[in-house]
């Protein structure tokens, strides 16, 4: 995406996470859309951490349908992203939100449709992580972490990526940790100890942590999902909350506080706590320990915030999707004059 | 091992007789060489991809000249050149995606302070490029600038060149038939102006200096060698002959752009004339690299022998004309039968157990995918040969999303003997292009 000289586009955010697990993270990808939408980011890349090849066709659901890809068949689509895989051989098993996004049918044909039939259809997390950060202008852009930290250790790995990281990346904010009930494991870290060690050691911005704690202080509102989806009959969340629990029910919005701490900051939806370090012990269990000029901090609950909170995360994922005017073809490279043919 | 005359020097192919009686199948063995050959402004790439992965079975309408040769190429997907993209620095998809496309990295916009990568020819020609005359050869076929702005503040020397010896140092192609010709057969060092003046006068064949040699030579050797010498000798005689045809012919065909003397209009048997010289030097060991640009990158070149007057870069830009895109699409194709042609000749020929095609790998393919839409994911690619038995032909190889280029590069280097830890923006190695 280009634009005039002096122009800083929207940030840009990496989505890493491990789409599929949790209803929590389908809400935290339809609030990104959502905050695309209304040119507060852009989307520009979504990398999923659960060795399923449908966990990838499911990521690429959503991102087809706020597309419009989904919609207009025959009609002018927005930009459908790669979506990045780990890939670990042994297939980690569907959960009721993958099948719902994927097995649904109307008049027998799938209701939702993506083109991921194969490994070959998705990428390596790590490059497209690795590109997706070079395509920003300096510290504007954000990565998001809600799952295992697989994905960001093997960037970090990846040749001359760190350095990319360090030019591009303004932030990494994982939803990871629980710092409040302490002593507590995480399963996300506790998935790959080693990852996380690695990204906490060397990963060479700020780090923000959304902890557990926060996943049920501002619950999705279930009650206004009728009114707020009244515009279509068609819509990928609906089908995975439905999927997800037994309705009506409020949804934890763990991943969803990590996107909007990413994306708007201003909005200080949360507070920060100071600068500290935070380390994994060997059970997955974090530990956060205040430190002058330490990297790391964590959010911190903000109960007067909580309605705008609920009203903004509502209000983001029922955002109506419209594509954006696109960039003419570019134009013919100027030629240099001709001189006059030599004949003879 | 050289034939030589009054300041010219012939190099002869592998003959039997160069390889001592009991020496050990390793002695024997073929060098594998590298090659590239690129394509400027894209495909059409409906008609390049095929739908399926695996054994090569029907091919698309721009590869089907490549159909008799299926068993002797490798098709490649998803392949991506992340660094031929814009990145923050605007228009100029053509002058990137040729300057990244050996090395890469991403070109720096400029016209004056150019600055990219050493491409990976160069790395394999700095390793093993002692062993052989010419360390790399690199060919091309029209534009030879190498400043001004060629595509919107990139210099064209990042369109008109593919190997780069350093960050700063393109190593501009041949262009000129006549030039190869002396590059290779002749001595340009030995030879006086007077002398090349009265060569010229009498248009007299390189292989008249060198004939004592030759004929002292033929005595010696058995019937094979003899037939092989005299095959590989008849092969220059005719190369010395289209050059002069096409000298000639140049006074009476308008080729639609400027063209320097000696150079055939005709983009086939420009072509034609260029792999075969290069051929001889495969075949003799003059060189196990080289890069091959077959016109620079966003050419405007007419193509008049299919009909084509329109600029080949503004065609690509056909914003669905179905008109145009028929056309993009017979250019693209002609460019592939151009080189079956040579696939042919380079199968022709034994060397060895096998054919000189066996002991190379040559990718053919472009930095962009579709001239239209200037992107530069699942670029159109395919290698040429055995790489001398480390490659299996016969398959389609489907990769993942935004491999890098740089990874089939990286393997291929290996292949030349050539360890590099990483190159460009690689990720890591390919998979699928060995015998296992």
């Amino acid at each position: 995406m280009q634009f005039g000289p002096g122009f800083k586009p929207p940030m840009g955010v990496i989505f890493d996470c491990d789409f599929g697990n949790r209803i929590d993270t389908v809400l935290a990808l339809c609030v990104l859309y959502g905050l695309d939408q209304k040119n507060d980011c852009r989307v520009y890349a979504i990398t999923v951490n659960k060795s399923n090849l449908r966990a990838a066709a499911a990521a690429e659901v959503v991102g087809r349908f706020y597309a419009l890809s989904q919609q207009n068949l025959n009609g002018p689509t927005g930009r459908v992203l790669a979506i990045g895989l780990n890939d670990r051989s042994k297939d980690e098993a569907d959960t009721p939100i993958i099948k719902a996004l994927l097995d649904t049918q109307v008049e027998g044909k799938p209701k939702y449709i993506h083109a991921i039939a194969s490994l070959n259809d998705t990428a390596e997390p790590a490059p497209v992580i690795r590109n997706a950060l070079t395509a920003h202008h300096d510290q504007n852009s954000a990565v998001v972490c809600t799952g295992p930290f697989t994905n960001l250790s093997a960037t970090l790995n990846l040749y001359q990526a760190k350095p990319w990281v360090e030019k591009k990346a303004r932030y990494l904010v994982v939803a990871a940790g629980d710092f409040v009930n302490s002593g507590k494991p995480c399963p996300k870290l506790a998935a790959d100890i080693a990852s996380a060690r690695n990204v906490l050691e060397n990963w060479p911005t700020d780090i923000i942590f959304a902890g557990a704690e926060l996943a049920n202080v501002a619950p999705f509102p279930a009650a206004n999902l009728e009114k707020d989806f009244a515009w279509t009959k068609t819509h990928p969340l609906i089908e995975a909350y439905s999927a997800a629990g037994k309705m009506p029910y409020d949804a934890p919005t763990w991943d969803v506080a990590a996107i909007l701490q990413a994306v708007r900051p201003k909005e200080q939806y949360f507070k920060l706590s100071e600068p500290g370090v935070v380390t994994v012990s060997d059970n997955g269990v974090a530990t956060f320990t205040a430190k002058a000029g330490g990297r790391h901090r964590h959010m911190i609950v903000d109960p007067a915030k909580k309605e705008a909170l609920q009203a903004d995360m509502a209000a983001l994922a029922s955002v109506k999707p419209v594509v954006r005017t696109r960039r003419p073809p570019p134009p013919a490279a100027a030629e240099p004059p001709k001189p006059e043919q030599k004949k003879s | 091992m050289f034939l030589r005359g009054l300041g010219a020097a012939v190099a002869l192919p592998a003959l039997d007789s160069m390889t001592p009686a009991f020496a050990g199948p390793a002695a024997a063995k073929p060098p594998v060489r590298m090659g590239f050959v690129y394509v400027p402004n894209g495909m059409d790439i409906r008609n390049w991809n095929i739908d399926y992965e695996g054994k090569l079975g029907s091919l698309s309408r721009i590869l089907k000249p490549l159909e008799p040769h299926k068993e002797d190429i490798t098709l490649l997907g998803n392949l991506t050149h992340n660094n031929g993209r814009a990145l923050l620095d605007g228009p100029g998809d053509h002058g990137r995606c040729c300057g990244s496309y050996l090395t890469g990295i991403q070109p720096k916009k400029t016209m004056t302070d150019i600055h990219v990568g050493i491409s990976c020819d160069q790395i394999v020609a700095n390793a093993i490029g002692k062993e052989t005359r010419f360390p790399s050869l690199e060919l091309g076929m029209d534009d030879s600038r190498q400043a001004g702005d060629c595509d919107s503040g990139y210099s064209c020397a990042y369109t008109n060149n593919l190997a780069w010896r350093g960050e700063k140092t393109p190593l501009p192609p041949v262009l000129n038939p006549r030039a190869l010709f002396d590059r290779l057969f002749g001595a340009d060092a030995g030879l006086s102006p007077e002398e090349r003046a009265r060569r010229n006068k009498f248009r007299k064949s390189i292989l008249d200096f060198v004939s004592d040699d030759t004929r002292k030579l033929q005595k010696d050797l058995g019937p094979t060698d003899r037939r092989k010498l005299d095959e590989y000798l008849s092969s220059i005689r005719e190369i010395e002959r289209m050059i002069e045809h096409a000298e000639k012919d140049n006074a009476q065909i308008d080729p639609g752009m400027p063209q320097p003397y000696g150079v055939p209009a005709d983009f086939a048997e420009h072509f034609k004339l260029m792999t075969d010289m290069l051929t001889v030097a495969l075949q003799s060991d003059m060189s196990r690299v080289f890069t091959f640009l077959c016109t620079g990158e966003g050419t405007s070149r007419a193509y008049r022998e299919l009909g084509i007057p329109d600029g080949h870069h503004p065609l690509t830009h056909h914003r669905n004309d179905p008109a145009l895109m028929e056309k993009v699409s017979q250019i693209n194709t002609y460019h592939v039968r151009q080189f079956a042609g040579w696939v042919e000749k380079l199968k022709s020929i034994k060397e060895g157990d096998g054919t000189l095609l066996d002991n190379c790998m040559i990718v053919y393919g472009a930095g962009l995918t579709d001239g239209n839409r200037h992107n530069h994911e699942d670029l159109p690619t395919l290698i040429a040969g055995k790489g001398g038995g480390l490659i299996r032909p016969g398959y389609r190889r489907v990769y993942r999303r935004e491999t890098p280029m740089s990874n089939l590069f990286l393997t291929m280097m290996d292949r030349m003997g050539v360890h590099v830890e990483n190159f460009g923006d690689s990720s890591g190695r390919v998979s699928g292009l060995d015998l296992a």
